[in-house]
């Protein structure tokens, strides 16, 4: 059975962190860079949403700050994970080591 | 954000010289904002007056009753004939030449403001928080109410506004839309907060987040701006920094702001509303400063967005209605009894 584990922002990251094949692993993240492979996919970033009364979707202004990493294939990817506090600042990237194993 | 000075231009009155030019403006700008409103609802709107149909008219009322038109053109004309409260940026389309219609370019919205009458927005903390903290958020959201008619006042649970600093970065719902924020989810963000958090980073982070609240968008998005970025170099640069895509770019900082979503007239970078970009993106190599603090044009904004105390003989001026679109909540619509009156003189 997949997984969906949700690294709270206050989270401080793992250097590397195991997976299986379907799990997703969402991060507090301005942005995620991921290498070519099929190991590790990225959905986002985003930022928060609501429905409004007409069933439209509606969005928080601000920098998105939450990603999604989904585990596609067997092996190990390494991630950089960005953050930051504004377009000009100061940013921090977090190298995670992600090691997805196959479904069992 | 910067507005032009509609208060100094309300002082005297037309002398009786202008009369017929004030009379033909007026009925140009009556059935220009007609003409426009028409255009956004089916586009029936560009026949006979000699603009293009195809030639969007991109400072429009979408939703503006039709019993203020007329009311705000007069004002309209009133305060200044030069004034064409509906046809920023489409000169051409209108007959007009491009001076008269550039010094107040007034773009009327909008899509997520509160009601411009005074109203207090309840605030209320997800997270335990200590109550010199609280206070602190609750003073730097409350420096707009300085200026303008709605204020945020805590209460212990279920706010309006619902404010969490265990998120992920700063953020928050724009205006009427936190009222579509399921109960107990926050509406406003700001992760890591506390009271060793130093004081310009209140000024910085809260007052915009409160900005937003407060219905008011991202400055840095208006077409001005945008403008001045070089393209690649931004791709390049947010890549870099940030992680993004160049869809992610495109999305968050070079596709501008409809400018049917916009009151305000010229960009202001110094706005509180306006990110910094740094000059190394830009094609004249000078950063966009972006705001540190609410400045006084954001305060003029605000004035004139939330007018602090309607005065009696007041008329209708269109330039200062916000309008909210049929997507805002049914109670947000307001009855007539609830339309800003602004003072003509003085
Ligand atoms: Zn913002």
């Amino acid at each position: 059975m997949p997984l969906l584990v949700d690294l709270p922002a206050s989270a401080e990251l793992p250097a590397a962190v195991s997976a299986t094949v379907g799990d997703v692993i969402g991060l507090a993240a301005t942005g995620v860079l991921v290498p070519d492979g099929g190991v590790v996919e990225v959905l986002g970033p985003f930022l928060p949403g609501a429905l409004d009364h007409d069933g439209r979707l509606t969005g928080a202004q601000g920098v998105p700050g939450r990603a999604l990493l989904v585990a596609r294939g067997p092996g190990t990817a390494v991630v950089e994970v960005i953050r930051s506090r504004g377009l000009a600042g100061p940013s921090t990237t977090t190298s995670l080591v992600v090691e997805v194993a196959a479904a069992g | 954000m910067e507005i032009a000075p509609i208060r100094s231009t309300l002082q005297g009155e037309p002398n009786m010289a202008d009369e017929d030019d004030l009379r033909s403006t007026l009925l140009a700008v009556a059935d220009l904002a007609r003409s426009a409103a028409e255009k956004l609802d089916g586009g029936r709107g560009a026949t006979g007056n000699g603009h293009r149909p195809e030639e969007p008219l991109t400072c429009t009322p979408r939703a503006l009753p039709d019993r203020l038109l007329v009311a705000a053109a007069q004002t309209a004309a009133r305060v200044n004939p030069m004034n064409s409260p509906v046809v920023s940026g489409s000169a051409s389309a209108v007959g007009a030449s491009t001076d008269a219609v550039e010094p107040l370019r007034i773009a009327v919205m909008t899509s997520k403001y509160w009601r411009p009458v005074p109203r207090t927005l309840t605030v209320s903390f997800l997270e335990a928080a200590d109550a010199d903290l609280r206070a602190r958020i609750l003073e730097h959201m409350n420096a707009w109410a300085t200026r303008g008619c709605i204020r945020f006042a805590e209460t212990a649970v279920d706010g309006e506004v619902r404010i969490s600093r265990e998120g992920d970065g700063f953020w928050s719902f724009l205006g009427t839309d936190i009222l579509h924020v399921p109960a107990g989810r926050p509406t406003l963000n700001l992760e890591g907060f506390t009271m060793a958090t130093p004081e310009s980073e209140y000024k910085r982070v809260v007052r915009h987040e409160a900005g937003h609240t407060l219905g008011f968008p991202h400055e840095h998005m208006r077409r001005e701006l945008i403008a001045r970025i070089d393209r690649e170099k931004a791709y390049l640069f947010f890549a870099r920094t940030q992680g993004w895509s160049r869809a992610m770019v495109d999305a968050q900082v070079l596709t501008p702001l409809d400018d049917a979503d916009l009151i305000a007239t010229r960009s202001d970078e110094n706005s509180i509303m306006c990110y910094q970009l740094p000059g190394s993106i830009t094609l004249d190599g000078r950063p966009i400063l972006g705001g540190l603090d609410i400045d006084e044009t954001d305060f003029s904004f605000v004035e004139m967005v939330y007018p602090p105390t309607p005065a009696p003989g007041s008329v209708a001026v269109l330039s200062t209605l916000p309008t909210p679109r049929a997507a805002a909540p049914a109670d947000e619509l307001w009855p007539t009894t609830e339309d800003v009156l602004v003072p003509m003189s003085s």
